[in-house]
């Protein structure tokens, strides 16, 4: 019983996506661009993913954007804290978070990234070093990656010496208008809600199971049974035949069961 | 030296044994019946968190609606005021009142978002009036709702209606809290 109440919680924990923390719902991580809340354009996610390769390369820095609906209540830099420790990423990583519906962002770096870039110069980004923030709280979402990009590849250049050819990336970005949200919906939100039904599924298909099991005895219960029976007559014809006194058959075998038929026997000095 | 001993003694000890076994059986047995129906109100995407998920849209919302009715807005703020109570509580039936107060204060909200000019003329509040509207009524209608209530309506029955759910009472395992 132990072992399938244990089982059934490990299954529980396995279905529970795995980035559900708590009463915040985050997604899970997908690479360089976490587009949960699909405002990005296929362009812009493409050079993004290529910038971030060449920043990889060049500066040590691995970049990760990451942009959702809502923030469920959460402050955001403590969900951009909690979404980069959820992630694991490490001293070498910068993940950039942003909240359409919300219109907030914020950025979050590891200990290596904050020695290379300066932490208040990082954080400047966001601000005052770029249009970004302006680009997105006027949902200008693509404009707002190309503008953050931009001055994020000069203050590389500044901090590292290091050189990284944007080679018209973003070019189509930064000419767009306001963008409009492209799907209203969030795989996130989704996946959560597939997470409890499949839990509570599982739960139904466990509880099926054990009454099943438990209703009645199973064949190998019934032929255990037999067996104990053909033994116990078997028993209490030969104690008859070799005369054998017992103080009760039937309570020897109780006590048999328990095994505590040997204990008694060598109490009574017969073993 | 031999040791006899005596038929009643045995009988008294197979009894104990017994006993023991019944007791110790009943309890483990209701307890970890007890725990699998506790798995689904506490464990991850159970009840409890389909809950938070709720008070969690429920705080989206108040985002979306502080653009358009402004910060300190009654309705906005009795909405956060139940989302946040309903996110923080640990008790089932706190939750149960709160959550109630969610759905009602909600109601109120998407009514005067509804009259507000600003929110009519915003197609991405619309939107996301719908979304968060859509979520709250899946999360509620969820599976998880309806099988925690009839898992621990069941153990419930099982615990109050035999005598073994009385003696495992008497050992100590309480009923499951009912959400509906």
């Amino acid at each position: 019983m132990k072992k399938r109440v244990f089982v059934l919680l490990l299954t529980l924990m396995l279905l529970v996506p795995l980035c559900a923390l708590g009463a915040l719902r985050m997604p899970e991580h997908r690479g360089t661009v976490t587009d949960d809340a699909n405002v990005l354009s296929a362009q812009t996610v493409s050079d993004l993913n290529s910038y971030a390769q060449k920043l990889a390369e060049k500066a040590d820095v691995n970049l990760h954007v990451a942009l959702v609906h809502f923030l469920d209540g959460a402050e955001v830099q403590s969900y951009a804290n909690t979404l980069f420790d959820l992630w694991e990423l490490e001293n070498d990583d910068l993940l950039l978070l942003g909240a359409a519906g919300e219109d907030s962002f914020a950025a979050v770096m590891g200990n290596d990234v904050q020695k290379v870039l300066g932490k208040t110069n990082a954080e400047n980004l966001l601000f005052t070093s770029s249009e970004f923030s302006s680009f997105f709280r006027t949902q200008q979402y693509d404009a707002a990656i190309a503008a953050y990009c931009t001055a994020l590849n000069e203050l590389v250049h500044k901090q590292t010496g290091e050189s990284i050819r944007m080679d018209g990336l973003f070019g189509q970005a930064a000419a767009d208008p306001i963008q409009q949200v492209q799907q209203y919906g969030s795989a996130l939100w989704s996946d959560v809600m597939q997470s409890i039904s499949e839990s509570s599924q599982d739960y139904l298909a466990h509880h099926e199971r054990e009454e099943r099991e438990e209703n009645g005895l199973t064949a190998g219960g019934w032929i255990v049974l037999i067996v104990l029976i053909v033994i116990m007559t078997r028993q209490s014809k030969a104690q008859r035949r070799y005369g054998q006194r017992r103080r009760s058959g039937c309570l020897t075998w109780i006590l048999g069961l328990f095994g505590l038929n040997i204990f008694i026997d060598f109490l009574r000095g017969r073993r | 030296m031999k040791f006899n001993l005596p038929t009643w003694l045995c009988a008294v000890l197979a009894l104990v044994l017994v006993a023991f076994g019944l007791v110790f059986g009943t309890w483990s047995g209701y307890r970890e019946d007890r725990a699998d129906v506790t798995a689904l109100l506490e464990a991850d995407n159970g009840l409890m968190d389909v809950l938070s998920y709720r008070a969690a849209d429920g705080l989206n919302l108040c985002v979306v609606a502080r653009r358009h009715l402004g910060a300190d807005d009654a309705d906005v703020l009795a909405l956060e005021q139940s989302a946040r109570a309903l996110q923080q509580s640990t008790d089932l039936n706190v939750r149960r009142t709160e959550d109630a107060k969610l759905t009602v204060n909600v109601a109120d909200v998407s009514a005067r978002l509804n009259a507000s000019q600003s929110f009519l003329a915003s197609q991405r509040d619309q939107k996301y009036l719908e979304m968060l509207t859509a979520d709250l009524n899946n999360l509620k209608g969820s599976t998880a709702v309806t099988v925690y209530n009839e898992a621990a309506h069941a153990f419930n029955q099982k615990l109050g209606g035999s005598l073994f759910g009385t003696l495992a009472s008497m050992l100590g395992v309480q009923a499951c809290p009912v959400y509906q």
